[in-house]
């Protein structure tokens, strides 16, 4: 602003008043010229008449005596007047004088007198005629155009002076005062312009009330947003705290699962800690993180299909250690106007997942000697029979009744007891495959399946080192063992169409029969219905 | 019978208040009469000779006919008369008439001058002069 020069508002009117009162000016004077011009021709006539009245007397005189002196007197003296430019007298008796001034001007038309003879009966006698001086007419003219100029302009001028400095002094420097000061303020201060004193209630005023007023406004605005940008600002700091340093990773996928946005965590979370926030940029996703990247790309198909908030339990690539299960949550974003993109959440449940193992292991299983509950063994078996889809790899079910437990109980205790059981079910596994399934059923009730197990022979020999196993003599203390027996009833689901209840009446039936028959032995229900007992010679010593 | 004529005529303008002039001449003089512009011309140096060619030599008076002749010739004042001539004189190029003291004297200078022409009281005319002229 101050290199710039300024443009007052006054100069502009002064350059306009100036041109205006020039061409006015001219103008004038040109119109001046005319009529002046016109009236001095008037004037001049009336002028040349008024002179020869003056002269006519001696003029007529000098026609009549044929006087050329009194003649030539005449017309020196009529062409001592600027006005005249020639003049002559003739009279009827052949005398004939002619004066004129030697300028070279259009003629103009003669003013003629005739003259008459003074005495007698007033005749014509000769004419005396005058030809005015044009010049002196374009002189009369001009100088009095040039005065009319010269006034006009002086008058002109003035009053353009006049207003300029009216206008300068009571609208131009208050106005300049004005904006001045509001060009000094800026937007949202407490400043206000002052209302010019000499100015109250005219159009400034008004002018500087109602900028005050819009001042007020904007102020009032400026702190109204300032508050909202600070609250928005704070809200920000929070989400971006949040997005920084939450535990769970936050992403952005393109269409085709590459990442735009990551928050500093995720690197962690799908433990990739070596690369840095911009390295994970334009990484593909799935195959970076997941153990099974399809099912995040299936993920990701029914995001958009259900066009809706989708989530899996996931597993991490295993770069060497334990398995690293994350959540992921994903939906498709709906606010960006580029193409497809995904957004996400994915955190850690390794933990969780361990837990939930845990919990499910302690319901599957019994807390005293470790092998399956009741529940857990009958859903492997389930699981068994609907898997198979021929006569081959029939599951055999094996009902085992510890005989002799009850007493060992009553006499030695419930500690005892419980010893017997951990070290009978030791028994039980040491006697079948990994693959098979131990289950207590409660009390001194175990289950067995064998798994794939077709020839009978094969089982009923699994049976007799059962039988032999718990025979040996279970040792409570250092001098105390005890001696037990047990009975088994088995079954085979040898048809497809066997139900796990018909499975267990079977087996419970030949256990039942093994009882009746004095114990410690096994038996098997053959097709027919009959039950066979079979017992194994122990001898054992002491 | 002309002098009956003019007897006559004087009988008539006789009840006028004013004395009648006459314009006389010598009586060799051809010319028969003039007009009272004539008369004035000559008077006025405006014509130098008779209508006839011949030089004329106006005769003017002194005493106070002298008035009365221009009044009734010119209609003027004398003293018009006398400005008028007091302008010509200024030029130096004319002059106006001789002036005789009385009608006698004009009367013996018309008489010895053929070329001469002046004004009397018509009751001293005479017949020795020719009369071109009478102003009443």
């Amino acid at each position: 602003m101050n290199t710039v020069k300024k443009r007052y508002l006054y100069q502009k009117l002064a350059q306009s008043v100036f041109w205006a009162a020039l061409m006015l000016t001219v103008l004038t004077s040109v119109l001046y010229f005319f009529t002046e011009f016109k009236r001095s021709r008037e004037k001049t006539v009336i002028m040349i008449n008024q002179l020869l009245d003056t002269v006519e007397n001696t003029a007529a005189i000098a026609a009549y005596s044929n006087n050329s002196n009194i003649g030539e007197d005449v017309l020196k003296g009529l062409l001592r007047n600027d006005i005249i430019h020639e003049a002559r007298l003739s009279n009827s008796q052949g005398l004939q004088l002619k004066k004129e001034r030697n300028t070279k001007v259009p003629k103009q038309d003669e003013i003629i007198r005739i003259l008459r003879s003074p005495f007698g009966d007033a005749e014509a006698i000769g004419r005396l005629s005058i030809t005015p001086e044009a010049q002196y007419n374009l002189l009369e003219a001009r100088d009095s155009a040039l005065f009319s100029a010269l006034n006009s302009s002086l008058l002109i001028g003035l009053t353009a002076l006049i207003v300029l400095l009216m206008v300068r002094s009571s609208l131009s420097r208050p106005l300049m005062k004005v904006s001045d000061t509001l060009h000094a303020i800026k937007a949202g201060e407490q400043e206000r312009l002052e209302p010019p004193p000499q100015n109250q209630g005219d159009e400034l005023g008004q002018l500087v009330e109602d900028i005050n007023g819009l001042l007020e406004k904007l102020q009032e605005k400026f702190k109204a947003e300032h508050a909202l940008r600070e609250e928005v600002e704070i809200i920000e700091q929070q989400l971006r705290n949040i997005f920084e340093t939450t535990s769970a990773g936050i992403f952005l996928l393109d269409e085709a699962g590459r990442l735009l946005t990551v928050n500093p965590t995720l690197s962690q979370v799908i433990e990739v800690p070596h690369l840095s926030q911009a390295e994970l940029l334009g990484q593909d996703f799935p195959e970076l993180a997941f153990a099974e990247p399809a099912l995040m790309r299936e993920l990701m198909r029914v995001a958009v299909e259900r066009n809706q908030s989708v989530a899996q339990d996931l597993r991490l690539i295993n770069h060497g250690g334990e398995n690293t299960w994350v959540h992921c949550l994903l939906s498709r974003q709906t606010a960006g106007l580029n193409g497809l993109r995904f957004e996400g959440v994915v955190y850690d449940i390794t933990d969780r997942m361990a837990a939930e193992t845990s919990t499910r292991h302690e319901a599957d299983h019994d807390s005293l000697t470790g092998l399956f509950r009741r529940q857990a063994a009958e859903r492997e078996l389930i699981k068994l029979i609907n898997q198979r889809t021929d006569k081959e790899n029939a599951p055999v079910l094996l009902l085992l009744d510890l005989d002799y437990f009850k007493e060992v109980n009553d006499t030695y205790g419930h500690d005892a007891g419980d010893r017997v059981l951990v070290e009978a079910a030791n028994r039980f596994k040491n006697c079948i495959r990994t693959s098979d399934i131990v289950a207590r059923l409660g009390g001194d009730e175990f289950l067995i399946i064998l798994v794939n197990c077709a020839p009978p022979d094969y089982s009923r020999q699994i049976a007799r080192d059962i039988l032999v196993a718990i025979s040996k003599p279970f040792q409570l203390s250092s001098t105390v063992s005890v001696k037990l027996g047990v009975s088994i009833g088995m079954t085979i689901q040898d048809g497809l169409e066997q139900t796990l209840e018909e499975l267990y009446k079977a087996a419970d039936l030949a256990m039942y029969e093994v009882k009746r028959q004095g114990k410690n032995g096994f038996a098997m229900i053959s097709g027919d219905g009959s039950i066979v007992v079979e017992k194994v010679a122990i001898n054992h010593p002491g | 019978m002309r002098n009956l004529l003019i007897s006559l005529l004087l009988a008539m303008c006789m009840p006028s208040a004013q004395a009648e002039l006459v314009v006389i001449a010598h009586f060799k003089n051809s010319i028969v009469g003039l007009t009272a512009k004539q008369v004035q011309d000559l008077f006025l140096g405006r014509e130098r000779t008779f209508p006839n060619g011949k030089f004329a030599l106006p005769i003017d008076q002194s005493s106070p006919l002298r008035a009365e002749f221009y009044e009734k010739l010119t209609g003027r004042p004398v003293e018009q008369i006398n400005a008028y001539w007091a302008r010509i004189m200024f030029t130096g190029q004319a002059s106006p008439p001789q002036q005789l003291p009385d009608d006698k004297a004009v009367l013996q200078t018309v008489r010895e001058n053929e070329g001469a022409i002046g004004y009397i009281d018509k009751t001293r005319v005479d017949n020795t002069v020719r009369v071109l002229l009478l102003l009443n």
